[in-house]
């Protein structure tokens, strides 16, 4: 996996400043078929896994004055707008309700423009705290996360009794947190 | 996994990244929200979730996103700051001084209900909520409810008096997170009528004839 090329943080922060419709093609082009990819994995139909992708970017233009890099690195913005329209999705399709929540959407004020860029940072340094995991321990993380019965894909995965994953996971969670706790 | 009034830090990642189930994630939010740790630990597996999104393979999108997306902007000028509508009020009647967490705000919950002596119950209508048996639950001081355990995980979030369950005591705010591991019998403290909202992922099952009885008539 290359490391990213550009800094989305900027680029998000150009279009909240003066509508740069470059940044946001570049800003798309790398996440769009990410954030489709992460919707797919999470049980989503392809066709509405595109929607909603291309509801995500849209709403990364609309929303990019709110975007904080002091708060939150972009691929974890991006990530949380996707997992909301998700639920918003979800809860909307299932009728008697219609408008969910969004904690996206909630009264936040728009960011100052020139924010500091300390959350990407530490973006990067938990980049590097899951590339300090062991192998095993990378891989119960990363199902943890993308697979939607994740304690049968890691016993799958690893060879291991699905009565020794629960403890397993536990073990990789309390390694990873720790690793994050070591970051702050 | 030391203070059992706290979810699971597996439940808070699947929280984060959004694999955990509506009707769970509905529960655990409303604790969540209150919960300056638990809100701490959601960020953090929130900052690891965007740093793995990275890493997902770029699959296939159709080549003209881009030029959709962009058509989009230009028909649609950006309206930063403009309020989302808001959402329709729930219908339920909550007991007096106890308030519905603003995650299940727009939920529509039946009347209450009596299924047993001192304890009444109001189910979420909404077809998401269903599905994973999203409840409130209210019930009398001192009530002990029937020993069960559970073939998924159950999430209860505690939204007025106290409860224990012989493990630990859960009071308002506190969210008790139990899976097949642990049978456990909960006992309403005396004073104040006991108010959750409860959601699980697969079936409660019970103990001995009663609790097969109460299965049978009352289905959860
Ligand atoms: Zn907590």
């Amino acid at each position: 996996m290359p490391p990213r090329q550009d800094n989305f943080e900027e680029l998000i922060q150009s279009i909240a400043k003066s509508a740069d419709r470059a940044s946001f093609a570049r800003v798309y082009e790398f996440y769009a078929p990410r954030v489709r990819n992460y919707l797919v994995r999470l049980g989503m139909a392809n066709n509405v896994a595109e929607e909603l992708a291309q509801e995500t970017m849209l709403t990364v233009w609309r929303k990019a004055s709110y975007f904080d890099a002091s708060r939150a690195g972009a691929s974890t913005w991006i990530l949380t707008i996707a997992r909301n329209l998700r639920i918003d999705h979800h809860r909307r399709a299932s009728g008697r309700d219609a408008a969910p929540d969004d904690p996206s959407q909630a009264q936040e004020s728009p960011a100052p423009p020139d924010s500091s860029l300390i959350q990407a940072e530490s973006e990067e340094r938990v980049r590097q705290a899951l590339a300090s995991l062991s192998a095993e321990q990378a891989e119960i993380i990363k199902r943890l996360y993308f697979d939607e019965k994740p304690h049968s894909a890691i016993a799958q995965s690893l060879g291991l009794p699905l009565g020794t994953v629960k403890s397993r996971a536990r073990l990789a969670i309390g390694h990873l947190r720790r690793l994050l706790d070591d970051l702050k | 996994m030391s203070d059992l009034r706290h979810p699971s830090d597996e439940t808070l990642l699947r929280l984060a990244y959004g694999s955990l189930g509506l009707g769970p994630s509905a529960v655990v939010g409303a604790h969540v929200a209150g919960c300056a740790r638990c809100g701490g630990v959601v960020e953090d597996f929130e900052r690891v979730a965007g740093a793995l999104l990275e890493l997902l393979p770029d699959a296939d999108v159709p080549a003209d996103g881009l030029a959709r997306a962009l058509a989009a902007i230009e028909r649609d000028a950006p309206r930063p700051g403009e309020a989302p509508p808001a959402p329709p009020a729930s219908r339920v009647e909550m007991p007096k001084g106890v308030a519905l967490p603003q995650s299940v705000g727009d939920c529509d919950f039946s009347p209450w209900r009596t299924i047993a002596p001192g304890i009444r119950v109001s189910r979420a209508r909404a077809h998401w909520a269903r599905a994973f048996n999203v409840k409130l639950l209210s019930v009398q001081p001192g009530k002990r409810l029937l020993m069960h355990g559970h073939r998924g995980v159950e999430w209860t979030c505690v939204l007025a008096g106290a409860f224990h369950d012989g493990r630990a005591r859960f009071a308002a705010g506190d969210l008790c997170e139990v899976d097949e591991s642990v049978d456990h019998r909960p006992v309403v403290e005396p004073g104040e009528a006991c108010v959750c909202l409860v959601a699980a992922e697969g079936s409660t099952r019970h103990h001995g004839m009663a609790g097969r009885l109460h299965q049978a008539i009352f289905g959860d």
